[in-house]
This record gives C-alpha cells, structure tokens and sequence, in this order.
C-alpha cells in the first residue's frame, strides 16, 4: 500500500509540473500586453514609461527565468501579484476557493445520491420501463446545456414563485441559512448536468458485473436479492465508477465558471473569467495553477479511494501474489 | 431406494432467428440417495443449462418451458422464488465451472463463506467465522485461520475451487451439483478436488450430479451415467454397463473417441463425423441419425423413446440389434 501511494504521488507531481510549465507558457505566447491593457488605450504613454513599467513587474526578463522564479515563489507560497489590483495573487485565490468548493461539494453530493438511487433502479430491469425513463431523463440532462437548466431554475423558483434567491453570495460562517439557500439552485444546475453521467456510468457498470459468475455464486448461496446489490453487485461497479467520479469532480471544480457567472457567485470560477479579460497574468497563473492543482489532487484522492475498495489495486508491483 | 431428485419432462429454450429453439428436448431422470450420476456430454448437449435449471438460475432470455424438478417431494419449480431461497445453497448447491470467476474478487474468501453460513444459522460474526475456519480445514486448506482473510487474487486455482467447496457444503446440502468443477484446474490438481467432493460426499451421504464432458473424470467418480446428445437425454445406465458395454450409437462413438495414451500412442484418435446439430435447426426423428453410422430410414423419421434395454435406459429403435452385434464381435 505504502509503494502504491508513493507511485501515485510522484506520477501527480509528475503530472503537475509539466501543467504549470505548459500554463506559464502558453499565456506568455498569448497576444497582448498586460501594461497596455492596465494603463487604458486612451492614456498617451511614452515608450520609456511602458519599459519601465514592464521592467517593474519583471516582464522583460528572458521567459525562463521568469519561469523559475514563479515556480521558486509559487512554492513558498508566493504567486506574486495582481498586475491590475496590486493585491497578493495567493490571498485572492484564496478568498474565492470556499465558494468554488462548497459549489462542488454540493453539486457531487446531488450526483452521488442520484446515481446510487437511479443506477440500481435501472438495473433492476434492463429495458424495462423504469429503466427507459431514467434512460430519456438522462439523455436530456447530457443534451440540455448547464445555462438552460440555469435559466429555467431562475425563472420558475425565483421569478415565479419566488422560493429562492437568483444571484449573490453570503459566507457561510456569516450567515448559514441563507449560504445555503444561494447555494441551491446553482447546486442543482451543476447536479443535473453532472448526475447523468455518473448515473449511465454506474448503471453500465452494474450491468457488466450482475453478468459476472460471482454474483451467480452468491444468488446460488441463496443471498437475497438486496444482500447481492449492496455486498456485490456495487462494491465491485463502485471501483470504475470512481475513477469516473474523481474526473467528474475535476471537471465540476474547473468547470463551475458558466454556473458562479450565471448566479453570481465569487468563486474560482468567475476571477477566471475577470482575470483573463483584463490579461492580469499572475492572475491567471495563480488561477490555472489552483485548478489545475485541485484536479490532480482529486484524481490522487479518488486513485486512493479506489485502492481501498478494491484489494488488488493495492498490490505493490513485485509483491507477488501467495499461491 | 429413495430418489432425493428427480426432473421430469424438462425442457429449456433459447431465442433462436425462427422464435425459440428447444436446448434441453423432454430431459428425465432421477438421483437416488447417496449416488454419484455423472452427466455426459459434448459441449452445447445442454449439461450447463440443465444444472442450472436445478438451482433455478436460469434466466432471461434462456427458459423453463416445462417440466418439474422435484427435491424429495417438493415441486421445485413451481415454489415461490421467496421460498426457494432457503433452499437454494442449503438443501441443493452447486459448485461452479472457473473458480477463478467464482468468486467476488473483492471480498475476503472466509467472509464468502461467512456469508453463506449466517444464511442458514444465527451464529454471531466470530462464531461464524470459527465454523467458516472449520470448513476450510475439512476441504483441505492448510493455515485456515490465515486463509480466511486472503482474497481470492491471492489464491491458486486449485484453493480456490476448494473454497468453492466450502461455500456449497457451508449449509446441509442433500444434492450437490458439479457442472465441469475440475475443467478449469490442472490434471494433478484436478484429481485432488474429485477426490476431495467423493471424501465429502461419503462423509455426508449427499448425492451428487457431476457435469462433465470428461468420460474419464465421470467413469473414475460415478455410479451411475446419464449421456445427452443435442438436448436429450439418449443412454442411461450404470457406469460399468456404459462404459464396458455401449448400446446408443453415440455413447459408443463417444467412447471411441477418447484418447488413450496407455494403450497405444500411435494410435490415431477416432472422431465422430459431423457436428452436433445447432438447436434451431435439430433433425427430425432421432437427433443423432445423420452422424450415426448404422442409421435405418425409420431413424430419421420417428424420434425413439427411451426403453428398458439390457440393464439400462437408450433410445435408439437399433439398441437390440447393435447390442447383439456387438457381443457377436
């Protein structure tokens, strides 16, 4: 177990690095300027003014250098400046994390509950007609994009029948009643959008494994039809479906961005969306460096999370097994 | 002698291009107490199928078009699935094909076994697990109590068929059912885990229905033999009758074509010319004809009943007449 964790870590650190490289570098090779872009068009600037500027916010020095001196900061905790604000990159990214988080949490919570109620009805009876609604519904939730499902939500549960709120975002130490009502009806926008997926997947999954020779075993025990599902059936379907989960949730922490604009959440999302129009590139680097940190840290927990369920993913490569 | 399971009449469908096609044709026959029947057949003659009709485990879209299965007295088929439950893996369990596959791979073997003994006693966790140590000791696991907590990938073939054993014998079964349980595992280990289910089986008296397509495994095992062909059932009789004095065309064939070693290396392995017929397209009259050598007109158009014919059940209108021709050879 212990190997199994080293190998996964270092292949995430691998994977990490080579991702802050390919960031840093890729927004260098965008075009624009970021002190043209913070002095306005409209100043008259001389060009003595601009170097000095660029020379101040260490622009002009050749890009590699550049780059380890980032990576060198960024690993003491510093990701430099706001180029727009002058405020510490690292205190703004951290500001907007929670909101990002509790979105996500929220959104993967609706999902999973979704999933373990919908997958095994489904399986129930393949091609029987619980089975084909839940498949309509799903094909639908794949099909209608977040903002649609968004916009529908904020028409009828704030504008119709005004239950909830349809924008804004109160911390949830500050007031915790109404965190949680902001949080719904962007929660379910993303839960809808995510819970097909893991719903068809687990479902897929299930099926392939009520096959298996395994659970003809345990029907021939005599096991009752629950005892099967729940000490057979999905602890062997839970392991693909993990892996799927681990990128769901990557895909929902980076992808909250149209949801937190649509309901006016600060999170991650939206100073993605802030920085990268004024190309604040601290911003946007200290930005892509928490997303992209975030997804590989949750595929790493997922990785591990599976290696639980299942025995054999623990096995150390060379630790043979006994016969 | 009382019969602890008797088929009557069974008969197992599949989906075919033309509706359903007929795997097991009308199959009977009856097991008494304390006997070992070993079943023979080719592949796809409708063993499989027939073992798991007995522990109910057919399932969509392969059916019980009719027939009755009777454990003791009781109508087995006809039971609510809800009381067959109680049945299932106590009074009739099964030890199946790849053992490999048998298991669930994720769970702890001695908890595999747990499982099933919490079914048929309220023995509390740590009881059960001393009695699911017991009876991986008495099928001849060494260290028990360390195997327990082994998951099956951690396991040999053979330990694990063994422990595939111990979960069909974990409740009081009267019949066990061994559909192929030594194909998967290698010929030394093979023998081992037949000698083991005849050890058990003495011990416990329980009748035993051994599936195989090895006429060796089944002559070395059984008391008696039942031989199908295509879905039916076409000879049956003791072993020593069967096998020393054939009377159905293809049990004959069948035999012939074993390959033996010890008598003559250099002889060339005999093979019955053809194919089986595939179930949607069976011939009329008896299955066997157009692969049967001493076939007569009569053969492919009646189907011959099973009949009473020196010491044992055939069905072939020629049995009398090849029986005699071959004591004149």
């Amino acid at each position: 177990m212990r190997k199994f964790l080293i190998r996964r870590a270092a292949s995430s650190a691998i994977v990490l690095a080579m991702s802050v490289v390919l960031v840093f570098v890729s927004i260098r090779l965008l075009p624009g300027d970021p002190v043209l872009a913070k002095l306005g068009a409209a100043t008259e600037v001389t060009p003595e003014a601009l170097k000095a500027l660029r020379e101040e916010a260490g622009l002009n020095r050749p890009l590699l250098a550049q780059l380890f001196s980032w990576i060198w900061n960024a690993l003491h905790g510093d990701l430099g400046s706001s180029y727009h604000s002058q405020l510490p990159v690292a205190q703004l990214v951290s500001e907007r994390i929670p909101v990002t988080l509790e979105l996500t949490f929220f959104i993967i919570l609706i999902a999973i509950i979704f999933a373990l109620i919908l997958a095994p009805l489904s399986t129930h009876r393949p091609g029987g007609r619980v089975d084909r609604i839940i498949g309509y519904g799903t094909s639908m939730g794949l099909s209608v994009p977040g903002f649609v499902i968004g916009i529908i939500l904020i028409l009828v549960f704030s504008l119709r029948l005004a239950w909830l709120p349809s924008r804004g975002y109160v911390p949830f130490t500050e007031d915790p009643v109404e965190n949680l009502k902001l949080m719904i009806l962007p929660a379910i926008t993303g839960g809808l959008t995510a819970t097909p997926y893991l719903v068809r997947y687990l479902r897929a999954s299930m099926l392939e494994i009520k096959q298996s020779s395994f659970v003809r075993t345990a029907e021939g025990k005599g096991l009752s039809d629950r005892r099967i599902l729940f000490r057979h059936i999905l602890p062997n379907s839970l392991v693909p479906t993990l892996t799927m989960l681990g990128l769901i949730v990557g895909y929902t922490l980076s992808g909250v961005l149209v949801i937190e604009y649509m309901f006016g959440l600060p999170g991650i999302g939206s100073l993605a969306i802030e920085s990268a129009t004024k190309r604040d590139y601290a911003m946007i680097q200290g930005v892509s460096l928490t997303i992209i940190a975030s997804f590989i840290l949750t595929t790493f927990l997922f990785d591990i999370l599976c290696g639980l369920v299942d025995p054999r993913l623990r096995l150390d490569k060379g630790e043979k097994s006994e016969v | 002698m009382t019969k602890v399971l008797s088929v009557k009449n069974l008969s197992i469908s599949v989906p075919s291009s033309q509706g359903r096609a007929t795997v097991v044709d009308d199959l009977s026959f009856a097991i008494e107490a304390g006997k070992k029947v070993g079943l023979v057949g080719e592949s796809g003659s409708g063993k499989s199928l027939t073992a798991l009709a007995l522990m109910r485990l057919i399932k969509s879209p392969v059916q019980i078009d009719a027939g009755q299965i009777f454990l003791g007295d009781r109508n087995v088929l006809s039971m609510d699935m809800q009381d067959f439950r109680h049945i299932r893996g106590n009074e009739i369990s099964m030890i199946y094909q790849d053992p490999m596959s048998a298991l669930n791979p994720i769970m702890r073997v001695g908890q595999q076994i747990v499982e099933s003994i919490q079914l048929q006693s309220n023995a509390t966790g740590r009881q059960a697990r001393a009695i699911a140590v017991d009876h991986l000791a008495s099928v001849g696991i060494p260290e028990p109590e360390r195997r327990f907590d082994s998951y099956p990938f951690e396991m040999s073939g053979g330990m694990l068929q063994r422990v595939v054993i111990a979960i069909a014998l974990s409740g009081e079964p009267k019949v066990l059912i061994a559909d192929e349980a030594t194909t998967a595992l290698d010929v030394t280990t093979q023998d081992r885990v037949l000698t083991l289910i005849d050890k058990l089986a003495a011990e416990r008296g329980l009748s035993v229905l051994l599936i195989t397509h090895d006429l060796g495994v089944a002559a070395q095992f059984s008391d008696d033999i039942l031989v199908m062909y295509a879905g039916k059932l076409v000879e049956c009789g003791s072993v020593n009758q069967i096998f020393s004095q054939p009377v159905h065309p293809y049990t004959k064939a069948l035999l012939d074509s074993r390959c033996d070693y010890t008598i003559d290396i250099t002889k060339p392995i005999k093979s019955i010319a053809g194919q089986p017929p595939r179930p949607d397209n069976r011939p009329s009259g008896c299955v066997f004809s157009p692969r049967c050598e001493h076939a007569q007109p009569q053969c492919s158009a009646s189907v011959p009943p099973l009949e009473f014919i020196q010491d044992r059940y055939t069905a072939c209108f020629r049995a009398e007449d090849l029986f005699h021709i071959g004591q004149v050879n």
